[in-house]
């Protein structure tokens, strides 16, 4: 499996196909490589070619002098990025919805597929799924300001939430730690949940129902099965899909934000690519800054990628690459 | 005991059914309010704030006909249906074919792998993008919406994972067959691992139709090649600043929600489509009698 | 499996013959040939394409092409507009790639004219303009204000490098302060005498017959001083008490406190919360004690309720539309509104809007807070237009011929025939050509009529100014043009008239000119970015609390110092010394 399976007591080396000398390989899996070469040469067209354009990270990139005319500067737009005022708070932030988003944001879309699947009633189970990916079409600006009226001293929610004894407020204007990253998070579940769900729908669908059928056969209950069989199913997935958002998560967090912050939750509120936003559109653009400030995300996403992918291995028994 | 547990069963479905009722409530509520708001007088919605649960001030289509008055919106219904499939089938097929190379056992895959995950991770920005681009004569051309945005390193590891899902006993009973790549990728494990795939098309599907970014860098002046949502975002731009004008038109206003609605129908009107090929092979959790 | 190879074949297909269109680069590169010069022109916006969908298509350039010749040649425009929401991307792009078009309009513009000087990329005009454009240096000779903003300095040196167009008097404001005269007039009471106000409409189907005789304290018919407003505040408290409305509020400032183009603070000693010109010297208003007395004005009207309570947290709001909608609920008494909230036009019949009259105002003068130095200065720096219209410039893809040739209609543009043509074709012009555009929205008399009043000719406009297809009618996005907007009728009732004529009634002559702007070498605009990237920030996040009396307490005079330390810390200072090095290039 490209998502390796790596059973304990069984060591990987076993696992891995016999290394052939790279003439018996391009023998072997010359046609795949072949094949491969479409994917490759878009790839290196439309990804790898443009690639240079980082290294303005290291310059003070002027429009007209070009890549390759611009005056380099070293690391002087990092030192900038990480000494800038806000720098801490801003990090500190994005860590903390990315953590907020990794786990319940991520998770309500495995959690919203199991209840789609395991739900008898076809016909309401396609009205529920069809229901759920309509946030995805409205745009982050009417989605924001319906969160905004919610949220606020009259709002729906702030009504219900002080039911159980929360004050009535503004809560977008609330900043203390964690209420705006909670309510950042929910209202990227409200927007991405229904979509999200597609994939893991998908997957579920494609796991046999014979091994459901014998789970029930031997007794198994709803949440047993979906414990025994419909996870394990889609675990390869959830590691993949997981891993892969853990690479990129940096970049995501962030989208609404703009719409959502005022200068009195900027504490809690900002993040990298708001700060970086603020930072180098003062005035004259700083594509320098802002190359630097995608590269950190970047750097910093590889090495969670890495590093998340290594823990899967070891726990779940399953990795990306 | 079949009696206890077929009325757990019961309960539960209740309170699953609750809890999908109340998915769905939340999820509608965006979009009912917009669609509301569209078809409200200009003025008073404009005085609102907060949801707008029925048509507030009265009925009123003027939003509609106020879009609707530019010709070359319906136009870009069929030039964005042209991306969005030309998008989608170029995809699939560098989606296939990457998945199906990076399923098998090779000594450059990890290598392959490792290359898609990088420019996941990096990409070197609009400027050179553009110049590759114009360098490989695209910049005016609608290719340049289809090629580039075609496909991604995520959706060729989505269908690496379709393929690899597929029973190694098929796969291998195919090849004693003699099945070579193709007829084994076609006709052997692109029928099993469906789902998943669909998947890959559903998204690069709706990522053309929503995609205005690159038409509005690659195709400035051939508007008759702009794409539904470049087309609405123009509009929506050219009539946000009405009220700098004195005796502005409120009807201007709506033309923000009416483009939501004109933009999101024809994707609600196709996805049970799709459904309908997802749930092909599922399995209801509830076992029959 | 057989459905889905023909799905992949007709995909094929599709995908092929799309390949074999024709592309085409961003900016042709025709120069023209014979006696026709062809221009490529960016700009960044063109018209509703509902009205129609290439710029060529605009009457104006037409009739220009049809009927005139500059250098014995005729001219062809071709237009790039950018697509909105990434016009300075696409700026930036055809710069960075050299697809760019003989003329770029600079208003969406990342590098300055100087910095693409030095990369050769465009002309040096400083001695084609004089020899080609007569009418352009007899107006710039008439108006020795404009001057300085057409030069841009290189090394020292004096240079034109762009092309600027310009309006013959102060574009009339699309917004300002706006107030609830109906209220005031309702619940107010004379203030020397303590009678009521009489007031109302005298004929009920005339919207325009709205009299009173309201007075303000300074004895005038019109709010001019700060204690005015406060005067209005109270009867504002009244009148939303009586009507029993529970959530309006006096007034809304922009919502971290202040607006760096000066609006209200200017009223406080003069200039704006940013760096301004005080007669050759720059002075950064942030750290001037008439800040100070603006905030403790403000921290005052926030006390006592007046403000809005949440005025920081409308964060998604444009500038001059704080929180819209109360506005529009007619629960809110005074806003920095635009020209459609003016008059009658927020009357909706309904609760609180219902015989609702706005009228403008002034920027008021300070009379109550700080020293003397804060007080009974008049206003010199807030939102504007002024005379400045956007600069092109124009890039070395051009030949001499088709410079000279557009330089030649660039002065056309500055006569007076040009300058009636750019607010569009009169009925002579119109019956000549037989534009289709005019025909189809029935412009069919012209746009404008020249009327004798008082002695004065006026261009009385036949059509309706506000609407979208008033800009599609007249030349509204070619530059460098002369745009007329002294002795004109723009069809305005009494309400707009009264509201444009109290915006505009100081003057912005404060603020940093482009000329400044432009004397700012490539270097020090990236120093200035940088400083101001967190200074900025630092301001956001302490001015808003001042105003709500927490943070630095500005009734206290050593916490009002540590807060001018810590804005230096911020090293505002480095940019307060950059301009000065520029305005004193500029007046050399």
């Amino acid at each position: 499996m490209g998502i390796k399976r790596n059973k304990p007591g069984i060591s990987t080396k076993a696992l891995k196909p016999d290394k052939l000398s790279w003439k018996e390989d391009f023998r072997k899996n010359g046609i795949l490589y072949l094949l491969f070469l479409p994917v490759l040469v878009w790839e290196i067209l439309f990804h790898y070619l443009p690639l240079p354009g980082i290294l303005m990270a290291f310059q003070d990139f002027s429009i007209s002098k070009g890549l390759f005319g611009s005056k380099w500067v070293g690391f002087e737009h990092f030192v900038e990025l990480f000494t800038g005022s806000g720098f801490p708070l801003a990090f500190r932030n994005t860590v903390a919805m990315a953590i907020l988003s990794l786990t319940i944001g991520f998770s309500a879309s495995i959690i919203f597929a199991l209840i789609l699947t395991t739900f008898p009633h076809k016909r309401f189970r396609r009205l529920a799924q069809s229901a759920s990916y309509l946030p995805n079409f409205v745009s982050a600006v009417v989605m924001c300001s319906l969160a905004t009226e919610f949220l606020s001293e009259k709002g729906a929610i702030t009504m219900f939430l002080s039911l159980f004894g929360a004050d009535k407020q503004n809560w977008l204007a609330n900043p203390d730690i964690p209420v705006f990253w909670l309510i950042y998070t929910f209202i990227g579940i409200w927007q991405g949940m229904g979509w999200g769900s597609i994939v893991y729908v998908a997957s579920i669908s494609n796991i046999s129902g014979e091994l459901h059928e014998a789970a029930a056969i031997d007794g198994a209950n709803r949440f047993q099965r979906i414990w025994h069989v419909t996870l394990p199913g889609i675990l390869p997935l959830i590691v993949m899909m997981w891993t892969m958002n853990v690479g990129i998560v940096l970049k995501l967090v962030g989208g609404n934000i703009l719409l959502l912050y005022m200068p009195q939750t900027y504490d809690v509120a900002d993040v990298l690519s708001t700060y970086t936003y603020r930072m180098s559109f003062g005035g004259s653009a700083n594509y320098g800054l802002s190359t630097a400030s995608g590269l950190f995300q970047s750097v910093l996403g590889l090495i969670l990628l890495v590093t998340s992918n290594k823990l899967s291995k070891r726990a779940a028994g399953y990795s990306l690459f | 005991m079949v009696e206890s547990s077929s009325f757990a069963g019961h309960m539960a479905n209740v309170i699953l059914g609750l809890v999908l009722l109340l998915i769905a409530f939340c999820s509608i509520v965006p979009m009912w309010h917009v669609l509301m708001a569209s078809i409200s007088e200009g003025r008073d919605l404009f005085a609102k704030d907060g949801l707008v649960l029925l048509p507030v001030g009265g009925l009123n289509f003027e939003g509609y006909k106020l879009v609707f008055s530019d010709p070359s919106i319906l136009r870009s219904y069929a030039v964005t249906v042209f991306y969005v499939v030309g998008t989608a089938g170029l995809g699939l097929l560098l989606n296939v074919l990457g998945g199906y190379v990076l399923s098998q056992n090779s000594r450059l895959k990890p290598f392959f792998v490792a290359m898609l995950m990088f420019s996941m991770m990096f990409s070197g920005g609009l400027i050179p993008s553009y110049i590759v681009n114009s360098r490989l004569g695209l910049v005016g051309s609608p290719l340049a919406i289809i090629i580039p945005g075609c496909t991604n390193a995520m959706a060729v590891i989505m269908c690496m994972n379709a393929f690899l899902q597929v029973p190694r006993e098929t796969v291998e009973a195919a090849r004693m067959d003699g099945a070579g790549h193709l007829p084994l990728m076609f006709q052997v494990m692109l029928p099993q691992g469906k789902g998943l795939i669909m998947v890959t098309v559903i998204n690069s599907a709706l990522m053309a139709w929503n995609a205005w970014f690159e038409a509005s860098i690659y195709l400035p002046r051939q508007r008759k090649w702009w794409p539904l949502q470049l087309l609405i975002r123009d509009l929506t731009a050219k009539n946000q600043d009405f009220l700098n004008y004195a005796n502005p038109d409120y009807n201007r206003y709506l033309i923000q929600y009416v483009v939501i609605v004109i933009a999101t129908l024809p994707v609600l009107l196709t996805f049970p489509f799709f459904q309908k090929r997802l749930e092909e092979n599922m399995v209801v959790g509830a076992v029959k009698g | 499996m057989r459905r889905e190879s023909r799905v992949f074949r007709k995909l094929i297909t599709s995908v092929a013959a799309a390949g074999c269109m024709v592309s085409l680069a961003a900016c042709g590169n025709d120069s023209g040939s014979g006696d026709t010069v062809n221009i490529t022109y960016w700009s960044p916006r063109g018209e509703d394409s509902s009205l129609y969908e290439q710029y060529e298509d605009n009457p104006v350039v037409k009739y220009i092409e049809e009927n005139y010749t500059f250098n014995d040649k005729k001219l062809h425009f071709e237009f790039y507009i950018a697509p909105p929401g990434s016009e300075a991307d696409n700026f930036s792009n055809l710069l960075g790639t050299g697809d760019y078009c003989d003329v770029m309009d600079m208003s969406m513009a990342s590098s300055t004219a100087p910095e693409l000087y030095e990369d050769d990329i465009i002309w040096d005009l400083t001695e084609l303009v004089p020899a080609n454009m007569p009418n352009y240096m007899a107006f710039l000779e008439a108006n020795p204000d404009c001057e300085s903003s057409i030069y841009s300095i290189v090394d020292g040196e004096k240079k034109i490098l762009m092309l600027r167009g310009f309006s013959d008097g102060i574009q009339p404001m699309f917004q300002g302060f706006c107030y609830r005269r109906d209220w005031i007039a309702k619940y107010g009471a004379n203030p020397q005498t303590g009678a009521a106000f009489t007031y109302g409409f005298t004929d009920e189907n005339d919207f325009e017959s709205w009299e009173d005789d309201v007075v303000f304290p300074n004895g005038t018919d019109e709010p001019l001083y700060i204690s005015d407003w406060e005067w209005m505040f109270e009867i504002f408290e009244k009148a939303m008490e009586e009507q029993g409305i529970s959530d309006g509020y006096c007034y809304s400032p922009y919502y971290y406190g202040y607006m760096q183009t000066g609006d209200l603070f200017t009223g406080f000693g003069g200039g704006a919360p940013y760096w301004y010109n005080d007669n050759g010297t720059c002075v950064n208003g942030i750290e001037t004690d008439s800040f100070r007395a603006y905030l403790q004005c403000l921290n005052t009207w926030y006390q006592k309720g007046w403000l809005d309570k949440s005025f920081s947290e409308h964060t998604s709001d444009v500038f001059f539309a704080v929180d819209a909608p109360k506005v529009f609920q007619g629960k809110v008494g005074l806003w920095q509104g635009r020209i459609s909230t003016v008059g009658t036009q927020i009357d909706a019949d309904d609760a609180y809007t219902d015989g609702a009259v706005v009228y403008g105002c002034r920027q008021p003068i300070n009379d109550i807070y700080g020293g003397p130095e804060q007080q009974n200065k008049e206003p010199d720096h807030m939102y504007q237009f002024g005379k400045d219209g956007n600069g092109v410039v124009l890039t070395k893809k051009m030949s001499e011929e088709q410079v000279v040739t557009f330089l030649k209609f660039a002065d056309f543009m500055f006569s007076e025939e040009g300058t009636l043509l750019q607010s569009g074709l009169s009925k002579e012009q119109y019956e000549a050509s037989q534009d289709e555009f005019y025909t189809r929205l029935g412009l069919t008399e012209g746009m404008y009529t020249i009327v004798e009043e008082d002695g004065r000719e006026i261009l009385k406009y036949n059509v309706d100014t506000s609407d979208t297809a008033f800009n599609a009618a007249i030349l509204a996005r070619v530059q460098p043009v002369l745009q007329k907007v002294e002795n004109v009728d723009r069809g305005y009732d009494r309400y707009m008239k009264q509201a444009t004529e109290s915006w505009d009634y100081y003057e912005n002559t404060a603020s940093l000119s482009y000329g400044v702007m432009n004397a700012v070498n490539v270097e020090d605009a990236q120093t200035i970015t940088k400083v101001r990237a967190n200074y900025d920030q630092f301001l956001i996040r302490t001015v808003p609390f001042m105003i709500k009396g927490s943070g630095y307490d500005i009734w206290d005079d050593a916490s009002w110092e540590q807060f001018l330390g810590d804005v230096n810390k911020y090293q505002a200072g480095t940019v307060t010394e950059i301009y000065q090095k520029a305005i004193d290039l500029m007046e050399k």
